[in-house]
């Protein structure tokens, strides 16, 4: 019976009761010398439906409540008990167990802040009369002669938004590191993102991480809007390939 | 939990995360070992593609210049994306090959390689090294020590 | 696709501004379309104009599912249109 693996943690980890997981089958455990993989029975051809994802991210973040998980990313199926045991917790044991020792005791946030388009683009023209002057000497020509003029302007307006951008998200970034263990910066999606940061907090330290994170939106509430996701499990702090597998 | 702020608010009561913020995540981060990774596709039936809507998406400079236009709510005339697109259609049905957008010209001039105007377009996934190095991970700010700069690449990354 | 296939492709001397390939256009498009970045930013619109109330949620979910089938077609390393 092939398993969908959710995570790895210690083995005297606690499972919460009645754990439900992908395809509404329970949450179990393989044990192997001191780790274990969280994982539930799955079809052979599984499927990544909306449902599945879900139910994924849904179980890690009910385990990472109260417990150190190291997180699979989705997809990951495994043909059987045996499969999981050897080519998972014996193979990468090392790097396994050294991870969940360092991240012991922390939870995964992350914040991500967007520009409104509006309200940035008047924002960016307020901060450049330059702008302005070309906006006006545009307006004065008629639209089919402007077509090259628009591009340029368009991608000046690009330019000063990347900047204010760039400055905005440092700054923001510079409020929050000192406060958490460590950061990692994701892709920024658009010229209107401006920060896609997932950041390591020790639990203590969590009601200092949100107050700082709604100070951050407020600040920013006349740019941009703050989305702020967790607690999650570490999955921007996590990987199989630093160091050799046990077997290597 | 998810929280989101919303206007002259602080942060809202927590949210549960969305398809998008999971997806975000759970298909690209946490550990993986690539040939275990196993999904199906359901047959849920792929939208036909319609070019036009399709082809607009492609002139960034000019949507920018559009937006600030846009902000002026007093003047409502104006040459947004649809009378754009109504050009481009106009001329496409009349075989027309003069006078094309913008944009589009810049866009194709890139493809092409050559050209006067070798500016890149920003959502062009080849032009990344345009972007600012903030688009990417910055490994210079990750503090776990043992970690090496790489995280476990996914056979995805595309 | 009715709208490009009536176009003469005729390019001209690639000067800004001026030059209409639609053979090239399209592709360019396509690809954007199975690219994971341009999706990501689809299905954050979508919760966008969902929380926002522009969409109801059977809309909502009706186009995040065909989003979410495209990601992973596109991660499967594909783009069924070349």
């Amino acid at each position: 019976m092939p398993f969908h693996v959710y995570g790895v943690w210690r083995a005297d980890a606690v499972l919460p009761d009645g754990l439900e997981g992908l395809y509404d089958t329970p949450v179990t455990t393989v044990a192997e010398d001191g780790l274990a993989a969280l994982v539930s029975e799955c079809p052979e051809t599984p499927t990544a439906r909306r449902a599945e994802l879900m139910a994924h991210a849904r179980v890690l973040e009910q385990v990472i409540e109260t417990e150190t998980v190291l997180p699979m990313q989705f997809g990951m199926c495994m043909p059987d008990e045996q499969t999981v045991r050897h080519d998972l917790l014996v193979t990468y044991r090392p790097r396994l167990a050294t991870q969940l020792s360092q991240l012991d005791g922390t939870v995964q946030v992350t914040v991500k802040v967007v520009y409104r388009e509006d309200d940035a683009l008047r924002e960016v023209l307020h901060r450049s009369p330059r702008l302005v002057q070309m906006r006006d000497k545009l307006a004065s020509i008629p639209p089919a002669a402007a077509h090259f003029k628009r591009a340029d302007f368009g991608q000046e307006i690009a330019g000063e938004l990347e900047r204010m951008g760039s400055r905005d998200g440092a700054e923001i970034l510079g409020a929050l590191a000192p406060l958490a263990l460590a950061h990692a910066e994701e892709r920024l999606l658009s010229p209107y993102h401006i920060l896609n940061t997932a950041f390591l907090v020790r639990r203590e330290e969590r009601p200092r991480f949100d107050e700082a994170v709604g100070k951050v939106a407020q600040q920013w509430q006349e740019l941009g809007t703050v989305r702020y996701l967790g607690p999650q499990p570490p999955y921007s702090f996590v990987d199989l390939e630093a160091g050799d597998p046990a077997w290597a | 939990m998810t929280v989101t702020q919303s206007p002259n608010r602080y942060l809202e009561r927590p949210a549960p995360s969305s398809l998008a913020d999971v997806v975000e995540i759970i298909l690209d981060k946490g550990l993986v070992i690539d040939i275990y990774v196993r999904v199906s596709l359901v047959g849920i039936e792929l939208l036909t593609i319609d070019a036009r809507i399709v082809v607009a998406s492609v002139d960034t400079y000019l949507r920018f210049a559009e937006a600030v236009n846009r902000l002026d709510l007093k003047d409502d005339d104006t040459s947004g994306l649809p009378e754009l697109m109504g050009d481009l259609t106009e001329r496409g049905a009349k075989g027309k090959t003069s006078g094309a957008l913008e944009g589009v010209g810049e866009k194709v001039s890139s493809l092409l390689g050559g050209g006067d105007d070798d500016e890149d377009d920003e959502d062009s996934d080849e032009d990344e090294q345009k972007r600012p190095p903030r688009k990417r991970p910055s490994s210079s700010t990750r503090k776990r020590s043992s970690s090496s700069s790489s995280r476990t690449r996914k056979k995805a990354e595309s | 696709m009715g709208l490009i296939s009536g176009i003469f492709t005729a390019p001209l001397a690639p000067i800004k501004g001026v030059v209409w390939v639609a053979e090239q256009v399209h592709d360019q498009a396509m690809r954007e379309l199975y690219d994971p970045e341009s999706i990501q930013r689809s299905l954050d619109q979508v919760q966008l104009d969902r929380e926002m109330g522009v969409i109801d949620d059977d809309e909502a979910d009706r186009r995040e599912d065909e989003l979410l089938e495209r990601l992973i077609e596109a991660k499967r390393g594909g783009n069924p249109h070349g």
